[in-house]
């Protein structure tokens, strides 16, 4: 009997530490590949050194390594997941003309982007990335101030403003400059028709034309606004920016509203004085009832090709993006078609229309993104537009705004840094801050 | 009144009432109840009987009852990553064996309110720190924790004492909340029950078995005063991480609660051979399988988030000899720990995670004229592997930990009674691996798993030193104050070549001071 218990036992503990001791799920050897994208074949441009960086979407984890002759890196045990990869390379002007041919000044820079990637448990082809050259151009979106500030405290959501800028080292002319606020898939695409990224088949859309390409070629403005002028009237120095405001009043003071009722905020150290903005959105003519902090100051409106809401109100959960853009002499802006959502159901006759804006008269975009991973939304512009996306990292109602950063100065001129990546080329203000720099 | 409350007055009631029943006893034998918990042998065998209700008959004294109210502070950096660097607990604890027509009972309640101090990366209770799915923040979190515990064995011998029938009872209610952000609240209860029923063979020789069941819930949220830390992440040692195996958690600043529902099922058996020329042997092994079933609910929907399996094996020994004029208890004790996870992202297994221990104590004690001498010699070998795939990262490390003590209880007149003991332990790592890919490193692997890798393949140095005075209390009870101090000092860390941001501190000191009644 003894001997039966004490084999028992045996066999209890042999069973215990017998069990296999091993995970079903193992990390993935990543393999990107990266090339460009690009229709000649006149030239080759360089493929090795180009950064590759990974970004795990929910841990936050990075690593950044650079491509081989071939274009092609391994990310050694990486974990399954979604992973933002962003490539760029930035080949030097001299470099650039002896390999092309083409005369520039800048360095070129060339991006790729694939966000919110889904790595899977045994993944073994290679990612591919196709580089391209985005647009570097003479005005820059320098700054956002989307986020608002303090609900309480604060001045919500009426301080805001965008700051556009000259980057190049000539003078410009303000007047014309349109900007839009880009819509897409914003919170469940579930009602609409979506492509393979999630975002909008804007294709589908009611009334939209064939043999255009209608995610690729155009985005789509949930508010199209332009500076007035005549041509010559709002020059720009180098170096310098314009300040276009919700309402350029300054925030920290109490002012009287429409409804002739005092507006103030507690704590003023939260809002900014945007008193000197260059221009404002005055909605009230626009509306049956006007909002009440919507006065109108003596610094000029803008025009408004289309609207939303109340007044120039920038999302402060950054869900929608920014582009500037500037006419090419023969399109008509106000002519624009407009299309309404592509909505599963067939859309109402008084369903809301965006206008509909050709990319190629983009001249700067910036991607925003909310700040919390899990509530980001497919990316609305492409990689020609805007390879990456900036954020406010304390969110919504913060004071916090997007600003991008400086690269260099040259003969006292500050060069705002362009790579057509916003993760890149863009930082932020603990407080907003009109015509500042970091 | 909490239902807690009452069970807890019912419990505080029910060892009282086990002295009350006695007649009236003298000073004398008031003083031998104390000095019974002074003698190591009897200590072991008392501890080694709540293993199983089917040993309560053979290795409880037949009535003793005590009362203890301690306070008890720990405090230095030398701990786990996701311990307290600091803590306070106030203890409240009473326990007696008595016997009601044939039935031996043993009965216990035990109260603790324990404050922490920094408290990291662990939503958690201090009972379920094998599982891979808990929240967890960077930030040091101020914890408070009220721990209910009620036990209850209970034996009795039919048929002409061939056959013994045993129950035992377990239950745990606990509340643990942290008083700063993020403010982790978990309630938890835990019911562990179990039957057995042993055949006698003979006066000396009995062999049973049982089946154990319980159940058990932890209910947990991590609420938040400021909204910023939930409303971004630019807090980063602020936000709720839901960790879910080894590796980096992922921010969860919303939905953040989850239910944890535990089913535990398996059985024990029990061997004895009593009063042989070789002594005493007692043997229980014992196998529970645990389920744990995490969720989250809405009033619409219910969502499954994970699964934990762990089983737990163990295997006592107990040998209790008289010898060279004294008494020698040697338990030999092995456990093992098997958990593995189910990850719902994957539909796969990603963790696992896998503890032995094999443990050994000798103790020894003799009395002489008025002296009760205490020897121990201990040796404990304890090794733990845990295993994320989706990382890849595997940690494993195996200690030996040796030590020894040696204890003096001296009675005085009057009844009253004075004792010392002084212990020495030693930690010996003795092998380690550890792999973890710098891909995939951040504030978890920095801040947890390589803290964890170098506590637990740090050699370190023990010393405990207890005293205590014992005197009649009353006419009804005897009385004992102690002091207990022990104190433990790294001495070698590993070198990791890593970025560190958090190392094992150089010591830690545990203090207990305790009014103990017996009567």
């Amino acid at each position: 009997m003894k001997q039966s218990i004490y084999i028992l036992l045996i066999g209890v503990l042999f069973t215990a530490c017998k069990k296999e001791k091993s995970s079903d799920i193992h990390p993935v050897d990543l393999n990107i590949k990266v090339a460009y994208n690009i229709s000649t074949s006149s030239y080759t441009l360089p493929l090795n050194g180009v950064n590759v960086k990974i970004k795990n979407v929910n841990t936050g984890t990075t690593q950044t390594l650079k491509t081989d002759d071939n274009g092609a890196i391994v990310f050694g045990s990486v974990s399954p997941g979604l992973y933002d990869i962003d490539a760029t390379i930035e080949i030097p002007a001299a470099t650039y003309t002896q390999i092309t041919g083409i005369q520039t000044e800048s360095n070129i820079t060339f991006n790729a982007s694939a966000k919110n990637t889904q790595i899977a448990i045994g993944l073994t082809d290679a990612i591919e990335l196709k580089l391209v050259s985005g647009l570097i151009g003479d005005w820059v979106i320098k700054q956002v101030y989307y986020s608002g500030s303090h609900r309480t405290n604060g001045a919500l959501y009426r301080d805001q403003f965008i700051e556009f800028y000259n980057n190049s080292d000539k003078t410009l002319y303000a007047d014309s400059l349109y900007f839009a606020e880009i819509t897409g898939v914003i919170t469940s695409g579930a009602s609409y028709n979506l492509l393979k990224s999630l975002q909008m088949d804007w294709s589908t859309a009611q009334g939209m034309p064939t043999g255009i390409d209608a995610n690729k070629d155009y985005v789509y403005a949930r508010a199209f606004l332009m500076i007035p002028g005549n041509g010559k009237q709002h020059p720009v120095l180098p170096g310098k920016s314009i300040v276009v405001a919700q309402t350029a009043i300054n925030h920290k003071q109490p002012f009287t509203g429409t409804d002739g009722k005092s507006i103030s905020v507690v704590d003023p150290s939260l809002t900014i004085d945007l008193s000197g903005a260059d221009f404002e959105a005055y909605y009230a003519p626009l509306l049956t009832k006007a909002l009440a902090s919507d006065v109108d100051t003596p610094a000029p409106n803008l025009e408004v090709l289309s609207y939303f809401g109340t007044d120039m109100i920038f999302d402060n959960g950054g869900r929608y993006s920014y582009v500037l853009v500037k006419g090419d002499g023969k399109t008509i802006m106000k002519d624009l078609p407009a299309y309404p959502y592509p909505t599963k159901t067939t859309p109402s006759s008084t369903a809301t229309k965006y206008y509909q804006i050709p990319t190629r008269l983009i001249i700067d975009a910036v991607e925003v993104q909310a700040t919390l991973p899990e509530d980001r939304n497919p990316k609305k512009l492409g990689p020609a537009l805007d390879a990456g996306f900036a954020f406010v990292p304390a969110g919504s109602y913060t004071s916090q705004s997007i600003i991008r950063k400086t690269e260099k100065t040259v003969n006292g001129r500050i060069v705002l840094k362009d790579t057509n990546n916003s993760t890149e080329d863009f930082d932020f203000f603990t407080i907003a801050t009109p015509r500042g720099f970091k | 009144m909490k239902i807690t409350h009452l069970i807890f007055a019912f419990f505080l009631i029910f060892t009282i009432s086990v002295s009350a029943q006695e007649e009236k006893k003298s000073k004398s034998e008031l003083q031998q109840r104390q000095l019974f918990f002074s003698d190591s042998t009897n200590l072991v065998n008392f501890d080694y009987a709540k293993l199983s209700p089917l040993f309560v008959k053979d290795l409880m004294p037949k009535q003793i009852s005590r009362i203890a109210i301690a306070y008890q502070r720990d405090q230095g950096k030398f701990i786990e990553a996701q311990g307290s660097t600091k803590t306070n607990t106030a203890h409240l604890y009473s326990d007696g064996v008595t016997e009601l027509k044939g039935v031996k009972l043993y009965g216990s309640f035990d109260y603790k309110k324990v404050f922490e101090d920094s408290t990291r990366f662990a939503h958690q209770t201090r009972n379920n720190i094998t599982t891979p799915y808990y929240y967890g923040s960077p930030t040091n979190n101020h914890y408070e924790r009220a721990i209910y515990n009620f036990k209850a064995l209970g034996a009795k011998s039919i048929f002409a004492d061939k056959l013994t029938f045993g129950l035992g009872l377990d239950y745990t209610v606990a509340d643990h909340f942290a008083n700063n952000d993020p403010r982790g609240s978990i309630n938890e209860y835990q019911l562990n029950a179990k039957a057995s029923l042993a055949y006698n063979l003979s006066d000396k020789i009995s062999l049973g078995a049982g089946y154990i069941f319980g159940y058990g819930q932890e209910k947990v949220t991590v609420g938040y005063k400021n909204p910023i830390y939930y409303e971004s992440l630019s807090s980063p040692r602020h936000v709720n991480f839901l960790i879910n195996g080894y590796g980096e958690p992922i921010p969860k600043p919303s939905y953040r609660n989850y239910n944890d529902f535990q089913d535990r099922s398996g059985f024990e058996g029990v061997f004895s051979a009593k009063n042989t020329k070789f002594g005493s042997f007692y043997i229980h092994g014992s196998l529970v399988e645990e389920k744990q079933r995490y969720d989250y609910r809405t009033s619409d929907e219910i969502t499954d988030m994970a699964s934990y399996d762990l089983i737990k094996t163990t295997i006592n020994l107990l040998w209790d000899k008289t010898l060279l004029k004294g008494r020698i208890a040697t338990n030999i004790s092995y456990k093992n720990l098997a958990g593995e996870d189910y990850n719902v992202v994957y539909f796969a297994k990603n963790y696992v995670y896998s503890a032995n221990e094999l443990e050994a104590n000798i103790n020894y004690s003799t009395t002489r004229n008025k002296n009760i001498y205490n020897y121990l010699v201990g040796l404990r070998n304890f090794n733990e592997e845990r295993i994320d795939g989706i990382t890849g990262n595997k940690v494993y490390s195996n200690n030996l930990i040796l030590n020894g003590g040696f204890g003096l209880q001296h009675q005085i007149n009057n009844n009253q009674s004075i004792g010392a003991s002084l212990g020495a332990g030693y930690t010996l790592p003795l092998d380690d691996s550890f792999f973890v890919s710098p891909a995939n490193e951040s504030y978890f692997t920095r801040d947890v798993i390589f803290h964890n890798y170098l506590y637990n393949t740090a050699s370190s140095y023990s010393g405990s030193f207890s005293a205590n005075y014992s005197f009649p209390f009353y006419n009804t009870m005897q009385a004992a104050v102690k002091i207990n101090l022990v104190y433990a000092t790294k001495a070698e860390l590993q070198d990791l070549q890593r970025t560190l941001t958090t190392t094992p501190g150089k010591d830690r000191f545990f203090n207990n001071i305790s009014l103990n009644l017996y009567f």
